[in-house]
């Protein structure tokens, strides 16, 4: 921020959103009256909620501050996670929205494992989708509530009267902020800040390109010759990472859409199954609008520093805040900073509910057939302990040890993606799809991952782990199907033949 | 018993991506190991925090091949996986809605390569609609055929994705098998 005006304007937006989500939460603690209604909204919700939902939960935080970074250090090349978005939901709207929403209804399911359960029939997939799930959400969850405590200090930091609060104390005001509103409000306080946040995100996606073209009187055009002339590559479609990078992320990213436990077990949660023809398109322009900010920010901010307008950044990451800083009106401004929390809060939450959901729920079915009893009791302390848990691994990371978040990071798109989607794109439209290939799919992506991120595997031409993950568990799922015998019960085939 | 699931019809499908992916997956491991690997990405020269390319293109003529057909064979993968869930209602026109539409994307994909295999032969570019052409050709591009597939995807959603038929199926199945599995 240039002034303190500028950011009390900013910590107001903030405040009003942070008492919003109070409100959220308490009013969704009476609106969740059972455990259905707790993990899985009771599958009761409209088409504009659900599509709001699903692109703001699939762009979260990262969308506001890692993508124009990702711009700003490497130029075009993480544009190809963005320009891919329509094909990717196109994709997961095709394999996967309206099998999982029959199968959803038909057993009764509340989660991801139990969906994976009735198609293959088989309690150690689940576990083991259960463990993958877990591990995921554990560094999605952590870097969400760090994310929250480093902008919630950037933003009081240099105003006097805040200047005793410690980034330790941000993480501990964060933690009390997230066990308050995902404990009370489960999966349905989730959707709602979705509505808020997809809401922001698509004006402000809007506010923000149009304040970014009039950067430099010639638009774009201008910022892209700037560039051209500086390192021509960087604005050429591969960017500064080359093209097999880009086009492994074209792969993973757009197939990847299908493969995450947090955007598809929404798929579960609609009223109707007609509903997904105006959900699909909602979701695709809500993310191609609020993808503006992602790509504008970035070549704005990369153009102004390459041509001298402003100080090379501290970060990457400085790239969205700067911007908001320097070229945005400071209310404008507020309001982004406001859908920032309401982004990193409701993908906190949406990670934390499948977390719990696979904790109390998955694991004890997968181990003794059945969840555990009172599970709305558990459920609630279980998302507790998951937020403790992560805060304490956030805290241990930035203190003492920033390889952690990175290692449970790792666990992120790539292997939800690697691990997921050949058990659910493949096997929900193919009924010789096997459990065998199914346990063995999941198994072998976990162990591509985790052995690349672990022994710092360095793979040619940069080449992203989860690509060849992906291509391997894909690979293997298919051809151990072919090779095994499938069970699939009476039902399930029936469910799969609509 | 391969033989046998390769006869069923909705095999047949499948058959090809199994194929499709193999041919990526096998390619893909030849070329990360027996290809010289280049570095291409270095540190911006005067600031910190942004990288620029590297011998781009030396980078560009080991892998151009690979590169050319490894997105093309993913987008017939991409074609493939819808074509699968539409392959058992027997309509032939959205099979062939999904095959042109795979078709104009690899036609942009196709123009996006040479486009910018010219760009490195010539070290010239225009630019409109913000960006360099070949640029356009990866954002507008990729994103309009999404879009095409999207819009086959609701088109076609009451007579083919999910039918009259399949919502009294689906009611039926619900009445003959409920289970409370909660």
């Amino acid at each position: 921020m240039n002034t303190e005006s500028n950011q009390y304007i900013a910590i107001f937006f903030v405040v009003i959103y942070l008492f919003l989500c109070i409100g959220i939460g308490i009013w969704s603690y009476y609106k969740t009256k059972s455990t259905s209604d707790f993990f899985a909204a009771g599958r009761s919700l409209g088409p504009v909620l659900i599509g709001l939902a699903i692109f703001s939960s699939t762009l979260s935080g990262f969308g506001f501050v890692g993508g124009p970074g990702l711009v700003y250090a490497s130029g075009t090349s993480s544009i190809w996670m963005v320009s891919i978005c329509a094909l990717g939901f196109s994709l997961t709207f095709f394999t996967i929205a309206k099998p999982i929403r029959i199968i959803a209804e038909l057993r009764d399911c509340i989660s991801l494992p139990d969906v994976v359960y009735a198609r293959y029939n088989s309690n150690p997939t689940r576990l083991l989708l259960s463990l993958t799930i877990i591990l995921g959400v554990m560094g999605y969850l952590a870097t969400q509530i760090l994310a929250m405590s480093v902008v919630l200090f950037s933003l009081i930091k240099g105003i006097e009267v805040f200047s005793f609060i410690t980034l330790f104390q941000c993480i501990i005001f964060s933690t009390i902020m997230l066990i308050f509103y995902c404990t009370t409000g489960g999966i349905i306080a989730s959707i709602y800040t979705d509505l808020i946040q997809g809401t922001i995100m698509i004006i402000g996606g809007i506010l923000i390109c149009i304040t970014a073209i009039s950067v430099y009187d010639g638009g774009l055009s201008e910022a892209s010759s700037v560039l051209f002339k500086d390192h021509s590559e960087s604005i050429m479609p591969f960017g500064t990472s080359g093209i097999l990078v880009c086009l492994a992320w074209f792969f993973v990213f757009g197939i990847g859409y299908a493969g995450q436990p947090h955007v598809v077990t929404k798929m579960m949660m609609n009223r109707d199954i007609r509903d997904n023809k105006i959900i699909l398109p909602l979701s695709i322009f809500g993310f191609t609008f609020a993808a503006l900010l992602w790509i504008s920010i970035g070549i704005i901010m990369r153009s102004t520093v390459v041509d001298g307008s402003i100080d090379p950044l501290i970060s990457p990451d400085q790239a969205a805040p700067v911007f908001l800083n320097i070229y945005t009106n400071p209310y404008i401004a507020g309001i982004v900073y406001a859908g920032l929390f309401a982004a990193i809060m409701s993908t906190a939450d949406a990670f934390i509910n499948i977390g719990v959901a696979a904790i109390t729920h998955d694991i004890p079915k997968s181990i003794k057939g059945s969840p555990l009893n009172n599970d709305l009791f558990w459920a609630r302390i279980g998302t507790i302990s998951l937020c403790i848990i992560a805060s304490i691994f956030a805290t241990y990371s930035y203190y003492f040890n920033d390889r952690l978040i990175a290692l449970l990071g790792a666990f992120g798109w790539g292997t939800f993606a690697a691990a997921i989607v050949p058990v659910l794109v493949i096997g929900l439209n193919w009924k010789s799809a096997t459990r065998e290939a199914a346990a063995f799919a999941i198994f072998i992506s976990l162990i591509i991952n985790f052995s690349i991120e672990i022994f710092s595997i360095s793979i040619p031409y940069n080449m992203p782990g989860s690509f060849l993950a992906m291509l391997t568990s894909i690979t293997s799922f298919i051809g151990i199907s072919l090779v095994t015998s499938n069970h699939i019960d009476e039902d399930i085939n029936e469910a799969l033949s609509i | 018993m391969i033989g046998k699931l390769f006869m069923k019809k909705e095999n047949i499908l499948f058959k090809c991506i199994f194929i499709n992916v193999c041919i990526i997956f096998f390619y893909t491991f030849f070329v990360m190991f027996s290809s010289p690997d280049i570095i291409i990405t270095e540190r911006h020269i005067t600031i910190d925090g942004m990288n620029n390319a590297l011998n781009s293109y030396e980078y560009f003529k080991e892998v151009s091949f690979y590169a050319l057909f490894l997105q093309i064979l993913v987008l017939i993968f991409y074609g493939l996986l819808m074509a699968v869930t539409v392959i058992k209602k027997n309509n032939n026109l959205i099979l062939f809605y999904i095959a042109f539409a795979t078709l104009l994307g690899i036609i942009n994909w196709v123009a996006m390569y040479f486009t910018y295999k010219n760009y490195l032969n010539s070290g010239l570019t225009e630019i409109f609609f913000g960006f360099p052409l070949a640029t356009n050709f990866m954002i507008y591009g990729n994103w309009l055929t999404g879009i095409l597939f999207a819009s086959i995807y609701i088109y076609f959603f009451n007579d083919v994705i999910y039918s009259n038929e399949d919502e009294q199926s689906f009611k039926a199945l619900i009445n003959k098998y409920k289970k409370n599995e909660y």
